[in-house]
């Protein structure tokens, strides 16, 4: 493999890590032009969305590359490997190391140690805990909200491996959730069905990809913004289907919406 | 005051909380947790001035915004570290729910209560980033041209 080789297969690597730890797209667009700039690269044409890359380069000789790149695993924010990533752009452009090393030095990067599962289990319910407050609800809600947020935590651990579909997850997390917020409310053990819906729904909710599309669109990366906007509504009325199923099954549907 | 204390104790937490999900490094989550209560302080602080949840949102995005700039400059680290946990509290997640429902319904009334705040939130939001990432991003190109400049002055002296 030629130094240009390396370099864009590193680059499509690199940007497809940082697009799914969590990096909007401008900044994954201004590390990709400062890397190739360092290296003196020219004529460097990149298209990006959330779900594709498009790379084509010119070495200083006019030797050219080019080479795509699909990205199926969706969004996992990790902003440790982020944080890292961006160090090791920084340093790539300080350093210029030799293309074949940089393979190895972006494998060191996203290799952190992180949060055990039990840790990111309180952290998710630390969390709920809070919004849990924010929208003054009981403690007995609140109690509700906490077994919920464990089972889907824990069906997000397991279940992801099986059901690829983030739409079917959806789904199938909320009616577990609003079956179980559904029997706390008959047996007593909840005061408000909605409450406990909304706030576990929170969980799933794609807040951070519906603020970046948003934010998207008034960048001027119109494509992506609309393209992950829709998938934000699809993957919303998803979890608002499985609330909505759950309490057809149960037979509480009129009043109770 | 009290419900003030509260919504800003649990906003504190949410962030926290949601800071350990996103996988924010350790030393940084009381300031992941810290950001989210500023940003639910100033949200209120503007309540007490309009009611306009456009105005709110867009003031607090920029205030989250600005405070996660600076953090990131002061940290060596890409803002969204630390902009991340800070939106966690204006999030229009419960609007947005009751919109689809509403949708799902076919209950117009829902849909036009709850789907104007959540447009106005999320472009309140996606606007006070944006102004405030414009604004940091000039900076930085002025400060490395001013530095540029100085420094082919100095070789130019020598």
């Amino acid at each position: 493999m030629k130094d240009l080789d390396y370099l864009l297969e590193f680059l499509l690597r690199f940007s497809e890590r940082m697009l799914v730890s969590g990096a909007n797209l401008e900044r994954v667009d201004d590390s990709v032009y400062r890397i190739c700039d360092a290296y003196g690269c020219q004529d460097v044409q990149f298209f990006s969305l959330n779900c594709y890359l498009s790379l084509s380069m010119k070495n200083r000789d006019g030797e050219k590359a080019s080479g795509q790149r699909c990205i199926w695993s969706g969004l996992d924010v990790h902003l440790e490997n982020l944080s890292q990533l961006n160090q090791l752009s920084r340093q790539i452009c300080a350093e210029k190391p030799a293309p074949e090393t940089l393979e190895g030095l972006l494998q060191e990067a996203v290799n952190t140690k992180g949060y055990s599962q039990p840790m990111l289990l309180a952290g998710y319910l630390l969390a709920m805990a809070g919004l849990t407050g924010v929208f003054a609800s009981s403690l007995k809600d609140l109690a509700v909200i906490l077994v919920n947020s464990a089972l889907i935590y824990l069906a997000g651990v397991y279940l992801k491996r099986l059901v690829y579909n983030k739409i079917v997850f959806n789904v199938l997390c909320t009616f577990v959730a609003g079956s179980v917020a559904i029997g706390a409310v008959k047996l007593g053990l909840a005061d408000d069905l909605y409450i406990v819906m909304i706030v576990n729904s929170m969980m799933l909710v794609p807040g951070i990809p519906m603020v970046n599309s948003f934010r998207n669109i008034l960048c001027g990366n119109e494509i992506n913004g609309i393209v992950e906007f829709f998938k934000v509504i699809l993957e919303t009325t998803a979890i608002v289907g499985g609330f909505i199923l759950s309490i057809y099954v149960f037979g509480l549907l009129g009043g109770a919406l | 005051m009290a419900e003030a204390v509260k919504l800003v104790l649990c906003s504190f937490c949410s962030s926290f909380g949601f800071g350990i999900v996103f996988r924010v490094q350790r030393k940084y989550l009381l300031l992941a947790g810290f950001s989210g209560a500023l940003t639910r302080i100033v949200y209120l602080l503007l309540l007490q001035v309009t009611s306009e949840t456009f105005i709110c949102c867009f003031l607090a995005a920029m205030a989250a915004t600005l405070f996660s700039e600076w953090m990131a400059v002061r940290t060596k680290n890409p803002s969204t570290v630390f902009v991340y946990p800070a939106i966690v509290p204006l999030m229009p997640g419960g609007t947005l729910y009751y919109s689809i429902v509403g949708l799902m319904l076919q209950d117009t009334e829902r849909v036009n209560a709850n789907l104007v705040p959540c447009i106005h939130s999320l472009v309140g939001l996606g606007l006070g980033f944006i102004v405030i990432s414009i604004f940091m991003h000039y900076r930085r190109i002025y400060r490395s041209r001013k530095k540029r400049l100085l420094f082919g002055w100095f070789i130019k002296k020598a």
